[in-house]
């Protein structure tokens, strides 16, 4: 059955959207490749000292460098499966009958791919047993801590908005004579997404809390604060995934709504370009706070507030 | 604010964590209501016992510098007074009760010196 599928889609998904999930499948095998250049390498290491502002101690390098190079492949291997599911998504709703579907190709692949990159971070993570000094927090961690309070509450609103709009949908026909079927009578993008954002955001919490809860086996108050960094960087990852697919199930919502009331406009929220156009701006969005350093220092202020500031970069 | 204990020195490891547990509390760092770890918390990420993690907190609780409220966990207490405000406390009782006796400043005064000198 899965190849009668995969035989039909090969015609049916048009050859744009072909030429994109390969330029994205392409990228993530080069990302997976690049991770085992010892230049990028040094590289993941220094924009990680730089994101966290501290100094890398020689003792910490092999603990950075491992979670970096696993948060990158586990982006590079959620992006891959990204493109893939967005692939079947797009052949089953034919999104890119009328248009191109270049922007639910790469939805997928960043909100997967950063879903990815968060699990692999903290997976991997290896507790020590040194001899040594050991250091811990004089009280107990909490996931504000880690995440800044208008994150917790921006990703909480969005995926909740994202739920209100879903839930407008499903009453729509009871309150309105309308023209096309809505979920639960027909396939709907818009609920689909706003349990895959449901799911994130409980990856969030109790995730979150899971990796917060995780002990810390640290020798020194720098290798303490870089485990900080590295949870800090997991979870903010987390929260970004579940804001892009709520950000996008509220759009979907209302794309939807906007069809069902009047499904011949074919323009404004219901059209392709103004669906383009908002994931553009959803992801530039994504990318323009993923920049921005101050979420990532958090824990710096909450955790680490009395250690003053470092050097940044390899020491 | 940040725990270490040092397992080559010879002071015992619950000792190390007591007293600096102390020492945040009386630094301020350590505020009253701050939440500590969980024993099974500590002790995993200081590779101790359980036990020992236990002890430490057993002796602070004794100290009067913490509280355990139950599942809620152990939180700082409110700090204990100090010497200087219980002195305090007792000069202002002292000077109440001469003034309501009549007695002037400068006698006040004079009957606690004279207490003290004999």
């Amino acid at each position: 059955m899965l190849g009668d599928v995969w035989s039909n889609m090969i015609f049916h998904v048009a050859v744009s959207t072909w030429t994109v999930a390969g330029l994205l499948v392409g990228s993530c095998v080069l990302l997976w490749v690049l991770t085992h250049v010892p230049a990028v390498q040094r590289r993941l290491v220094a924009h990680a000292s730089t994101v966290a502002g501290l100094g890398l101690p020689h003792a910490s390098h092999p603990m950075v460098l491992a979670a970096q190079v696993r948060r990158v492949r586990g982006f590079s291997g959620g992006g891959f499966l990204g493109v893939i599911v967005s692939i079947f998504l797009v052949y089953f709703i034919g999104a890119d009958r009328s248009g191109s579907a270049t922007v639910f190709l790469l939805g997928g692949f960043v909100i997967v791919g950063v879903l990815g990159g968060a699990i692999a971070a903290v997976a991997g993570e290896v507790a020590r047993t040194g001899e040594g000094e050991r250091v811990a927090h004089g009280r107990r961690t909490r996931l504000a801590d880690y995440v800044p309070r208008w994150e917790r509450v921006g990703v909480r609103g969005t995926v909740f908005l994202n739920l209100a709009v879903v839930g407008v949908l499903i009453l729509l026909p009871v309150f309105w004579k309308l023209q096309l079927s809505v979920f639960p009578q027909s396939f709907s993008v818009a609920v689909v997404v706003a349990g895959l954002a449901v799911a994130l955001l409980a990856a969030f919490e109790i995730g979150g809390r899971i990796v917060v809860a995780r002990p810390q086996t640290m020798a020194s108050e720098q290798e303490l604060a870089w485990d900080d960094a590295m949870r800090s960087a997991a979870i903010l990852d987390l929260v970004a995934a579940a804001f892009l697919l709520g950000a996008f199930g509220v759009f979907f919502g209302l794309q939807e709504i906007a069809m069902a009331v009047r499904p011949g406009i074919g323009g404004g929220v219901a059209s392709v370009e103004s669906f383009n156009l908002f994931g553009l701006v959803v992801l530039g969005a994504g990318a323009a706070a993923s920049v921005l350093t101050s979420s990532r220092r958090h824990f710096r202020r909450t955790l680490h507030a009395d250690a003053g500031s470092r050097p940044v970069g390899p020491q | 604010m940040i725990l270490r204990i040092d397992p080559r020195s010879a002071t015992p490891p619950f000792d190390q964590l007591r007293v600096q547990v102390i020492a945040h509390i009386r630094s301020g760092a350590m505020v009253a209501g701050t939440r500590l770890p969980t024993v099974r918390r500590l002790a995993a990420d200081l590779v101790l016992a359980p036990n020992t993690v236990a002890r430490a907190y057993k002796e602070l609780e004794a100290g009067g510098f913490i509280e355990t409220r139950g599942r809620a966990g152990s939180f700082v207490k409110a700090a204990p007074d100090s010497v200087e405000q219980q002195a305090l406390g007792a000069a202002k009782t002292y000077v109440e009760r001469l003034r309501e006796l009549g007695v002037s400043p400068a006698d006040t005064v004079a009957y606690v010196t004279t207490f003290l000198q004999n």
